[in-house]
């Protein structure tokens, strides 16, 4: 969005019913990303877990994941 | 707009209600009041005032005069407020027409009514003023609505939190429980199923059952009075208008804006064998389609259609909409059936129909927020997708493509150890279906997982096919295309494991709805994993399979901090809810970039998109420009 704010986001997606270690995207400029929320959780995740850029990430079945784009 | 009433005189009043555009119905002034109904059939018409004492008889007969384009009026010093009165109307026979005569009739108008048995009402005339105190309407933009559809009744029938003499009631909808519960949910609209008066149809009275939902209108200007509550009914019509703006003003006041679910396409009246109320003893031929030997055509599946050809038919929709608009300070509406409402006199689906045209062009309906169920049950009815601009749309493609993706194709993995879909089709879903919608942007898609009409969440996630026998039609009625996954057990079961899995696939189910681009729309309960026990028509059942379950439990409470925390996000960040469609791999004056990556980290390739492996990841990512 243009707006100014520059609050982009990562949607991940899992939708098979196996687990999946993914690579998390490298795009210029972006450090990192800060987990929002994760469908596998009961409750939303606590604020601060974060992750860098090109980092593995192991994703449970069926499931998603938010996390907030850190420049 | 209403004239001044204190200015103008009976005389002139009826010189001007004798024009097609002058407000219809009962109009009170000082000293009497003028009155008008549209037949063009009728030979004649006369309104009578009843006996307070006994409203079966009739205190006064007022013949109506007829002018031009067939309507029909009178002045008279006896219309005064809290008046009972009826209609009664003859005309020719023939197989188009169905006067009688003796019958009393509703005004299409009114703006009271009372109940005297199942088969007889009368109207009631009405003062109409209210105390808004200042609170406007909340005004909220479309780009930034989270709906929430709900049923006055099932809403808090069973809330603790309510005195109990108010539950289910309009009063409740507006009470501070609920509203304190609906703004810690953070959505920003209430579409409330219908509230225009409505009766249950004779069959399911039969069956013990009523017509719960309440698709079955009687009158489109006056409020449903069963969901009054039982105090204020008893001080009559005024008393229950009086309550339900009391609850729109309280919602407003909190921020939050009331959509009305609106039943144009059809009436009460049912089909040839239904009674007669009003329309169909008023003008049978004007009213409802007809083909020439007097049959039905029904588009809606209710026995009849009103006649959208018909430019006054049109207007009693427009008139009825700019009354909850003025008047109640209704937000928006949703149409149901609505393909019916732009069928032209052939019968066929016009996206520029007057009836659209004329709503979009109102000063006060298209300040409004105008929601279309795309389709009706007639030839050529499907039409999702093809409602002009300005008119978002219930989104079905969105709906069945997240349920094939997170629940059916997984039922089917573990059957055939194959995904029938890659995430072609879920991406175009999550990023505003610009293949379905004719907006030119995200905001003419209406998102949903669930509606009224089909599984609850719940129940979509724990069964994989419907369980209706409370319904009396021996488990045939309702869908059985429900796209649905029990997770390995049907129904309710102790396996922690398999309730896990439902959870998890409820949320990715919400999240999805919640993280896409389009206005998402939620169903009441489902914030709180509410179960029909399987029932995925539950139209006839005003109980506890339909209430909502407001007992304390720990993943119902977990799943709707969930809820809450997914609209936070939403509201926080503008790139989950964009005005426009993005475009992919190009940043624009309207967009940053939207970038779609594989599971390697990379950016996606024409083969990613068909891998029926489905793990991949997308972002939508902020431009340096």
């Amino acid at each position: 969005m243009n707006d100014g704010s520059k609050q982009g986001v990562l949607l991940t997606i899992n939708g098979t019913e196996a687990v999946k270690n993914v690579t998390l995207p490298r795009p210029n400029g972006v450090r990192g990303f800060e987990l929002l929320w994760d469908s596998a959780l009961e409750l939303p995740p606590r604020p601060g877990l974060t992750m860098a850029a090109g980092a593995k990430l192991r994703m449970v079945e069926t499931s998603m994941q938010l996390f907030a784009v850190q420049l | 707009m209403l004239p001044s009433l204190a200015l103008v005189g009976k005389g002139e009043m009826l010189a001007e209600l004798k024009q097609q555009t002058a407000p219809l119905g009962m109009t009170l002034l000082d000293g009497g009041g003028v009155f008008g109904v549209w037949s063009d059939s009728a030979e004649a018409i006369s309104l009578h005032i009843l006996d307070p004492e006994d409203s079966s008889q009739s205190l006064h007969e007022i013949p109506l005069e007829r002018g031009d384009g067939g309507i029909w009026t009178c002045g008279d010093d006896r219309l005064q407020r809290g008046i009972s009165y009826t209609l009664r109307a003859s005309g020719p026979e023939g197989p188009r027409h169905a006067f009688q005569p003796q019958r009393n009739l509703l005004d299409p108008y009114a703006k009271g009514l009372v109940r005297e048995s199942p088969k007889d009402y009368h109207c009631v005339a009405i003062e109409r003023d209210f105390d808004w105190q200042g609170v406007e309407k909340p005004g909220t933009a479309l780009s930034e609505s989270v709906i929430y559809e709900a049923h006055v009744r099932g809403l808090t029938r069973v809330n603790p939190n309510i005195p109990e003499e108010i539950r289910g009631s309009y009063a409740a909808l507006g009470h501070p429980a609920t509203i304190d519960y609906l703004v810690k949910l953070g959505i920003t609209a209430v579409e409330l199923l219908p509230i225009q008066a409505f009766i249950s149809e004779p069959r399911l009275v039969n069956l013990g059952l009523i017509n719960y939902w309440g698709y079955n209108t009687i009158n489109f200007f006056i409020p449903h009075m069963r969901y009054a509550a039982e105090a204020t009914r008893a001080r009559g019509p005024e008393a229950m208008l009086f309550e339900l703006k009391t609850a729109i003003r309280e919602l407003h006041r909190a921020g939050i804006e009331v959509i009305l679910d609106v039943v144009y396409n059809h009436t009460a009246e049912g089909g040839h064998k239904g009674l007669t109320y009003s329309y169909r003893g008023i003008d049978n031929s004007s009213y409802y389609r007809q083909d020439d030997a007097g049959n039905y055509q029904d588009t809606t599946g209710c026995g009849n259609s009103l006649n959208f050809g018909k430019p006054m038919v049109q207007r009693l929709m427009l008139d009825s909409l700019r009354y909850w608009v003025e008047e109640l300070h209704i937000d928006g509406f949703r149409f149901d059936l609505a393909a019916t409402l732009a069928r032209d006199e052939n019968n066929h689906f016009d996206p520029n129909h007057p009836a659209l045209r004329a709503m979009r062009e109102d000063s006060v309906i298209s300040q409004a927020k105008l929601i279309v169920e795309p389709w009706d049950v007639g030839m050529g009815g499907w039409q999702t997708g093809n409602f002009p601009p300005g008119f978002p749309e219930w989104n079905d493609r969105f709906r069945d493509s997240v349920r094939k993706f997170w629940l059916q194709d997984v039922a089917n993995f573990r059957h055939s150890a194959s995904h029938h879909n890659g995430v072609q089709e879920l991406a175009s879903r999550i990023s505003g279906s610009q293949d379905v919608v004719s907006e030119g942007s995200p905001l003419g898609t209406v998102n949903f997982i669930t509606a009224h009409d089909g599984f609850s969440l719940w129940d979509l996630v724990s069964y994989n096919a419907k369980h209706n026998s409370a319904n009396g039609e021996s488990n045939r009625d309702g869908s059985d295309n429900n796209l649905s996954f029990n997770h390995g057990h049907e129904g309710p079961t102790p396996n922690p494991s398999v309730n896990y899995s439902r959870r998890k696939a409820a949320r990715n189910l919400m999240g999805t709805l919640l993280l896409s681009a389009g206005v998402p729309m939620i169903t009441a309960g489902d914030e709180r994993l509410k179960t029909q026990d399987g029932n995925n028509n539950a139209y006839c059942q005003d109980n506890v399979i339909s209430w909502l379950n407001w007992e304390e439990d720990s993943h119902r409470d977990d799943f709707y901090r969930s809820v809450s925390h997914l609209i936070a996000l939403r509201k926080a960040r503008p790139a989950l809810r964009p005005r426009t469609f993005t475009k992919l791999d190009e940043a624009t004056l309207e967009h940053d970039q939207m970038l779609w990556f594989s599971v390697r980290g990379d950016e996606m390739m024409i083969e990613d998109w068909h891998n029926s492996e489905r793990g991949e990841p997308f972002s939508d990512l902020p431009t340096t420009a």
